[in-house]
């Protein structure tokens, strides 16, 4: 593990130089390492002894609580107040749409005897499609592109995750044990339990940067670091322990925390150059875990491709009309192709299947994680040429 | 209140989820978290009686862990035994860690200054520690329980693998303690390097012992060239792939830059990886690369930088599970003999420490103090006894857990007295450009 961890570092590096944009992309995002985890683990070429992934499996969770804490944590409300009703509705269409569009695609099928019928497995491809990679990290300055353009298709990619996540919390208030009589109250009592849970854990962790502060108000990077990673730990353990979402409940300690904590530039100052180590490994032991031998899911996958690239251009076109239509709105300029800019679909959509795949580890769904998988890597090398397009104006 | 929610918490989890239930990654995840939060909690209120950190670490360690806990609630545990060897990876990687920092601590030009210092404390309290507790054993045996009911070849044995273990410390106590106190000076020098060295003098010795008890055990088998080759390969293996992982080090943080903290994960796995299947000593291969990397690099400061924005987090965790993985009921069965065993290792390592001092004319702090300095010990003992235990069964066992008993007595007693040590040598908060 060492010596490989050592070799995909520079690999890492060399494809970071790479002339090809999609592969510099694959570098860039450390989508390398999720593909280089598949390789070397059991379903690929077993380099990993099964006792080293056991006991890097805390990795996983761990990796799904802080992915999610840093997605929450960006949704600040008074940085989002700023932003026009027309921007979040937007968003939402967009989000919706390709939601909608590609569980009814999968539903269609199963329905024609092309798949087995397997609702979660669904709401997690839904939940996945609408996922957007973050756009600050593909696109370069805003002179590169239209203006209006950028700041939309930038906003929808910080949003258009929610749907998906929400959809997900619910997911997961499906499967721990029911509570009272009905289904529907089970999954309300344990989705409200979700929300508390990260609530509380968002409050705890400022609580304890308040009492780790010094007299002249400062902290110490070091003191920060470990009282975010145990209570990420902590939270997403035992989130983990109840079959409960360690990716959504990080999602609403995050939240929770940017909007009622004063620390939220201490902690992103102190987490972010270890925020790429814990991605890199949580990629790498995820990529381990990734099932793909036995794919036959072509039909699917490319189903899947088609139909996410399809909501996700005409739902950012049915927004725009509906949402921009006075001339004398700023981003009523914004091209009509902008939804190009979405179909890069990020870690986010990876934390979604792996949360799943920890939790239910069930076979039967192996075809819809190897999907998103796959989807995700191909969406990252076309994504150069759809920005490209994306940018162009009528 | 964080304390008891924290607690209340991964009662509620387990209580909700039973006993039984196959859920690793979770439960572990758990677990580190409840350290790292709780054993945090809980060592910030040492410093303020003067005590160290890392004893507050330990305590929360034996407090919550399956040694103790399941005396008041059987089922359960913050820090389970599974849990714990789940986590043993981790605890081997925090072990790299710290040698690392303890290796990139130790520089050159102090050891020029001090080389004799070094020298001379090293083969004197060495050897006052070995032959001291050792005489105190073979008079005291025949009163002792566990070691009266012992005579001839297998009371020998039991004298000199003690007296063995006797010599051994632990580093990571030494480098923690020097750290957290922000401690600098002439005493911090010389215990980071006398400990440096005299792990590798300990592990020499060890196998000269284990020889030794061999012959005496079965009286037809000589020591062997197979023995010294083994040693030669444990020790002088470990610092040949030391000095290349710490090459390999100094290109790495050339060319990666802000993939460092991977990079030292790598060799940290590298590491214990060697250590399992080739029979190095993670320990010494990690003191070397840092040593090399500290020494001989143009990028030592941005490598003991990126260690040490670590430290806090691997010292929370590497001392909270020794204090878990203490064996009380060692304690309770040969709780007499470890308790002499630990004194008389005190007194001759003090006595010991002062005379190698005193005969380099080195300063009043470090004779006076300089003893208190190399009370702790920890894995490298453990290690010897799990050896014991295997290579000489019956003896072996009761051996085993005296040594078990007296290390977590010089786990709890070591960091408070080196703390004090520091501070009445005046050390503690002398470090630059903290």
């Amino acid at each position: 593990m060492g010596l490989l961890l050592v070799a995909a570092v520079g690999s890492s590096k060399a494809l970071g130089e790479s002339r090809n944009l999609g592969l510099r992309l694959l570098a860039k995002t450390s989508l390398f390492f999720l593909i280089l985890g598949a390789v070397i683990g059991p379903s690929g070429l077993q380099l990993i002894e099964p006792y080293v992934l056991k006991q890097m499996s805390p990795i996983v969770v761990i990796g799904l609580g802080w992915i999610g804490f840093l997605y929450g944590s960006t949704l600040e409300f008074r940085a989002l107040r700023k932003f026009r009703n027309q921007m979040f509705w937007t968003a939402l269409g967009e989000a919706l749409a390709t939601f909608v569009l590609v569980g009814g695609a999968f539903l269609a099928m199963a329905k024609i005897g092309w798949l087995d019928w397997d609702p979660f497995a669904t709401i997690l491809l839904a939940s996945t499609a609408a996922c957007t990679a973050p756009l600050q990290r593909l696109l370069g300055t805003p002179e590169k592109g239209e203006q209006a353009t950028v700041e939309l298709a930038h906003f929808c990619s910080r949003l258009d995750d929610l749907p998906g996540l929400l959809a997900l919390g619910l997911l997961f208030s499906v499967t721990p044990p029911r509570v009272g009589g009905s289904l529907i109250f089970s999954v309300f009592f344990w989705f409200i339990v979700q929300l508390v849970l990260g609530a509380v854990f968002g409050w705890i962790t400022d609580y304890l940067y308040h009492s780790i502060e010094t007299s002249e108000g400062k902290t110490d990077a070091g003191e920060l670091t470990l009282v975010f990673f145990g209570m990420l730990c902590l939270s997403s353990g035992f989130a983990a322990y109840l079959s409960l979402s360690p990716l959504f409940v990080g999602v609403i300690s995050g939240l929770v925390f940017a909007n009622s904590s004063e620390h939220v530039e201490s902690l992103a100052g102190a987490l972010a150059e270890k925020e790429h180590t814990v991605f890199v490994l949580f990629l790498l032991v995820s990529g381990c875990y990734w099932p793909f031998r036995n794919f036959d899911a072509w039909v699917p996958l490319v189903v899947y491709l088609v139909v996410r690239l399809l909501g996700k251009v005409v739902g950012s076109l049915v927004s725009r009309r509906l949402f921009w239509n006075e001339p004398k709105d700023d981003h009523s300029k914004a091209s009509e192709t902008f939804g190009l800019a979405l179909v890069p679909q990020g870690g986010l959509a990876i934390a979604m299947v792996v949360s799943y795949l920890w939790s239910f580890a069930d076979s039967s769904a192996a075809w819809a994680i190897n999907i998103v998988h796959i989807s995700v890597i191909v969406n990252d090398l076309i994504a150069p040429y759809l920005l490209k397009k994306a940018g162009e104006q009528d | 209140m964080i304390i008891v929610l924290a607690t209340s918490l991964t009662l509620v989890a387990h209580r909700l989820r039973g006993a039984g239930a196959n859920l690793v990654g979770q439960e572990v995840a758990m677990a580190l978290g409840f350290i790292l939060i709780v054993s945090y909690l809980i060592g910030r209120v040492f410093p303020r009686a003067k005590l160290p950190m890392i004893t507050g670490y330990m305590l929360t360690g034996v407090l919550f862990g399956p040694s103790l806990f399941r005396l008041v609630a059987p089922e359960w545990s913050a820090v389970s035994r599974e849990a714990l060897e789940d986590l043993s990876l981790l605890n081997h990687i925090a072990l790299g860690l710290i040698a690392f920092t303890a290796g990139g601590e130790l520089k050159i030009s102090a050891i020029k200054e001090r080389w004799k210092t070094f020298f001379s404390i090293t083969l004197v309290q060495s050897t006052a520690a070995f032959v001291g507790v050792g005489g105190m054993l073979a008079l005291m045996a025949p009163n002792l329980p566990g070691l009266s009911e012992l005579s001839g070849p297998a009371l020998a044995v039991t004298i000199v693998l003690l007296s063995c273990t006797a010599v051994a410390k632990s580093p990571a106590t030494t480098i923690a303690v020097i750290n957290e106190s922000r401690s600098a000076g002439p005493l911090s020098d010389v215990a980071l390097g006398v400990t440096v060295i005299k792990d590798m003098v300990v592990i020499g010795l060890f196998a000269a012992s284990l020889s030794v008890s061999r012959a005496l055990m079965t009286p037809g088998e000589g020591p062997g060239l197979e023995l010294a080759l083994t040693l030669a390969w444990e020790v002088f293996g470990s610092i040949l792939i030391g000095v290349v992982l710490g090459k390999l080090l100094s290109i790495i943080i050339e060319k990666l830059g802000e993939d460092l903290p991977l990079a030292l994960l790598a060799i940290a796995f590298l590491a214990v990886y060697l250590a399992e299947h080739v029979h190095l000593h993670g320990l010494i291969i990690c003191m070397t690369s840092g040593f090399v990397v500290e020494n001989f690099s143009p990028h030592g400061e941005d490598f003991i930088h990126a260690v040490e924005r670590y430290s806090l987090p691997v010292y929370v965790v590497f001392f909270t599970l020794a204090g878990a993985d203490m064996k009380l009921q060692a304690l309770a069965e040969v709780g007499g003999v470890a308790t002499l065993l630990v004194v008389a290792r005190a007194v001759f390592t003090y006595l010991g420490t002062w005379l190698g001092a005193r005969l380099v004319n080195e300063t009043k702090a470090i004779q006076n103090y300089g003893g208190l300095a190399f009370l702790g010990q920890a894995g490298v003992t453990l290690g010897f006894s799990v050896i014991i235990s295997e290579r000489f069964p019956g003896v072996g066992e009761t051996l085993s857990t005296i040594i078990v008993a007296a290390v977590a007595l010089n786990q709890i007693v070591g960091p408070v007295a080196f703390r004090y040590a520091l501070g009445k040598a005046g050390e503690i908060g002398m470090r630059q450009g903290e």
